[in-house]
């Protein structure tokens, strides 16, 4: 049953018109050549494109593929055809058992009807009979949390309670094929562990293909991935971590930004173990990749060299770690007291003897700070995504950024063992 | 026809959920009409089950948010009809013998008209209105069109009841014709429903479709005998001979109203035209709507 595949897709396209008067008139030709049992052109005609172009991929029961990419790189429409809702122009997809998407939350909902009667519509929208619903009324409205708004007009609610409502329905589906996109995103965070949790308890009977632009949802469900680019299968994996990497890969990773009023000008850079630093004296020289690769067992070496403004007289120097998903992971703090500005061009040494990141692309930001009676003061220069590397642990180890290393004690039968 | 063939295939359809392949490929089925038909009708229950509820979902919002509710579906044959009445009790309209009294007469006509008039713009109407769920659902489709046939249907019982009422106070006397009087009212929904369907596809893409329909309909409604008796000669006459309206509304009428029918042969002939007309719209509807939900987009 576990192996058992339920999504195939093979080699499937799927073509667009950017004209609409042109689309129109297309629509119109192709619904003649289908009555009259034409076969479909596989040529693109004038403002055509391929919006999805020869994708193919097999899913199991079990699994979850997220389908990443950018905006209009094909995924909404590869979902589209896998919801039957448009046919392909050229390849096939077939799927076994029944079929649910969680695509549109409270389809059918009319606002002058209450909560109660909207299950009802919303319900047979998604495929229940009178009977499924009634037996499952009372579980989707604990789900929903509406409590006795339910029998209030759907158009008094908050957004976030009609959102509720509209999963609370969904998420009595039991379908073999899940197809999600997007709707997640929604609701207060307390609801969106629910979802999650429901989405978890569908996926272990399902196959789930997950549409998402949060790469971090999409590490949390998916166990593989494709990215889709120019609607091309630009690289189809079962690590979803490569995925993930690759398609922050196709923004060119983040581009290096300034703030700070500018009193302090940055000329040099070296950073690494201490066998393989990585030097530049410019800017300018830095790539923009994620090529450097620490080695956690030794020491990281990052001196900074600028210059600084005479009249500043004390400063302070904060470096930040951000993971992939631009969020500040970890930070390496400056000493309590403030360095004092000397003559010249300085140099701020660090050497980090433990780094605790794990398995993952990193960058750099540095800020250099005024100091004030203690107080950090104005921004000096602020650089995010200065500088970029890599980490790799020989095997993957948790989920989260950061590992920390502790004493461990384990006892056992009264007798105590001490484990470093 | 429509509930019997539900009810009909109910037996059909079970099967295990989870055992059902479904394939979605580019490669055009050679299917042949029929059978892409008896796909449509087999799945008909499971349409009729959402049809029926966005139908009543489409109705109690309708009213709630109504101070006169019902009567709505009263007015608009009402007011045509006063008008009539008005018009020629002042001698401004000459019109020939109408054989019952006319008010009788026209309501009755008015009434029919409104039937076809909704019969035509449902399916149009209930597929525009429900695109966005369209775009983003896979519902059975055919529900949309389900949904506004029992929508023409439930108007229609409450002008029945009305005509009842009137019939009534007019003592207006009736005979075992009014037992045709089902079977007519059907020929004319069957009618306005079937070229409503044909019409849809293309309908839903290019809003001139509508816009045509708002500005034809009145105008055709002049060419029917509808408030005034069906002449006999003349041009007229001539054009009604082309106009299917101009046999299945005074037919209908002769029955509600107590008198034998004139062109019995003819009102069959064009009932079964209709149907087939459906039948063929429904077929076109189902391979066209993919290909509409595609160009309407999100």
């Amino acid at each position: 049953m576990k192996d058992e595949v339920l999504v195939k897709v093979e080699g499937v396209s799927k073509k667009f018109c950017r004209n609409l008067k042109r689309s129109l008139w297309y629509g119109v030709q192709d619904i003649s050549r289908e009555l009259i049992g034409a076969h479909k052109l596989s040529a693109l005609r004038k403002d055509e494109f391929w919006a999805v172009n020869e994708v193919s991929f097999e899913l199991r029961r079990g699994e979850c593929l997220g389908l990443v990419g950018h905006n209009g790189a094909g995924k909404s429409t590869l979902l589209k055809m896998l919801n039957g809702l448009i046919k392909p122009d050229k390849g096939k997809i077939t799927m076994k058992g029944r079929i649910g998407a969680l695509i549109e939350l409270g389809a059918g909902f009319n606002p002058i009807l209450t909560g109660r009667e909207n299950i009802y519509s919303n319900g047979a929208v998604l495929g229940f009979s009178k009977k499924e619903i009634d037996k499952k009324l009372d579980a989707i409205i604990d789900f929903a949390e509406v409590g006795d708004f339910i029998d209030t007009p759907v158009q008094n609610y908050s957004s976030g309670m009609k959102v509720r409502l509209g999963f609370a329905v969904a998420a009595q589906l039991e379908p073999d094929v899940l197809l999600i996109d997007e709707v997640l995103a929604v609701g207060d965070v307390g609801f969106r562990i629910k979802c999650y949790n429901e989405i978890y308890r569908i996926m272990e009977k399902a196959a789930v293909i997950f549409v998402s632009h949060s790469m971090p949802q999409v590490g949390k469900i998916c166990t593989a991935g494709i990215l889709l680019k120019g609607g091309k299968n630009h690289l189809f994996s079962p690590n979803i971590s490569d995925v993930i990497a690759a398609y922050y890969d196709q923004f060119g990773g983040d581009k290096m930004s300034f703030e700070g009023s500018g009193k302090v000008t940055i000329f040099g850079i070296s950073f690494g173990n201490q066998d393989n630093v990585y030097t530049v004296s410019s800017l300018e020289e830095l790539n923009n990749d994620y090529h450097h690769e620490v080695d956690l067992s030794k020491s990281l070496f990052v001196s900074v060299s600028a210059s600084i403004d005479p009249q500043i007289e004390y400063y302070s120097v904060l470096f930040s770690i951000s993971d992939v998903d631009q969020k500040v992971v970890s930070q390496i703090i400056p000493p309590e007291n403030s360095f004092k500005n000397g003559e010249g061009p300085q140099t701020i040494h660090i050497e980090l003897k433990d780094f605790y990141l794990n398995t993952g692309k990193y960058s750099l930001s540095i800020h250099f700070l005024k100091e004030q009676n203690t107080d950090w003061g104005e921004t000096l220069i602020g650089i995010r995504s200065l500088l970029k590397f890599s980490v790799k642990r020989d095997k993957f180890l948790g989920s989260a950024p950061v590992l920390h290393k502790a004493q461990w004690k384990i006892e056992s039968n009264y007798k105590t063992i001490l484990n470093d | 026809m429509l509930v019997e063939t539900i009810q009909g295939s109910f037996i059909f359809g079970i099967m295990n959920p989870s055992d059902k392949i479904t394939v979605y490929s580019a490669d055009t089925l050679n299917q042949s009409f029929l059978s892409i038909l008896v796909r449509v009708f087999r799945e008909l229950p499971e349409a009729h089950e959402l049809g029926l509820r966005l139908f009543k979902r489409n109705i109690k919002a309708m009213y709630r948010q109504s101070l006169f509710g019902f009567a709505w579906a009263l007015f608009p044959p009402i007011i045509t009809a006063a008008l009539w009445i008005f018009l020629r009790n002042n001698n401004v309209m000459s019109m020939g013998d109408t054989g019952i009294p006319y008010p009788i007469f026209v309501l009755t006509g008015t009434m029919l008209w409104q039937i076809f008039m909704e019969s035509i713009q449902a399916p149009i109407k209930n597929v525009t209105a429900n695109k966005t769920m369209l775009v983003k659902i896979n519902i059975p489709r055919e529900a949309l069109l389900l949904s506004g046939m029992y929508e023409v249907l439930f108007n229609m019982f409450i002008k029945l009841a009305l005509l009842a009422v009137i019939f009534i106070v007019f003592n207006q006397p009736i005979d075992t014709h009014i037992l045709l009087v089902p079977i007519g009212i059907f020929a004319i929904i069957l009618c306005g429903f079937a070229i409503g369907l044909i019409l849809t596809p293309i309908g839903v893409l290019y809003n001139d479709i509508n816009y045509g329909l708002v500005i034809t309909l009145p105008f055709l409604m002049y060419l029917t005998p509808v408030v005034y008796p069906k002449p006999t000669e003349g041009v007229v006459a001539t054009i009604m001979k082309l106009n299917p309206l101009a046999v299945l509304i005074p037919e209908t009428r002769f029955w509600f109203t107590g008198q034998p029918g004139e062109a019995m042969s003819i009102f069959w002939a064009y009932t079964v035209f209709f149907a087939f007309l459906l039948f063929l719209g429904l077929v076109v509807y189902r391979l066209a709507l993919p290909m509409i939900i595609e160009r309407i987009g999100s």
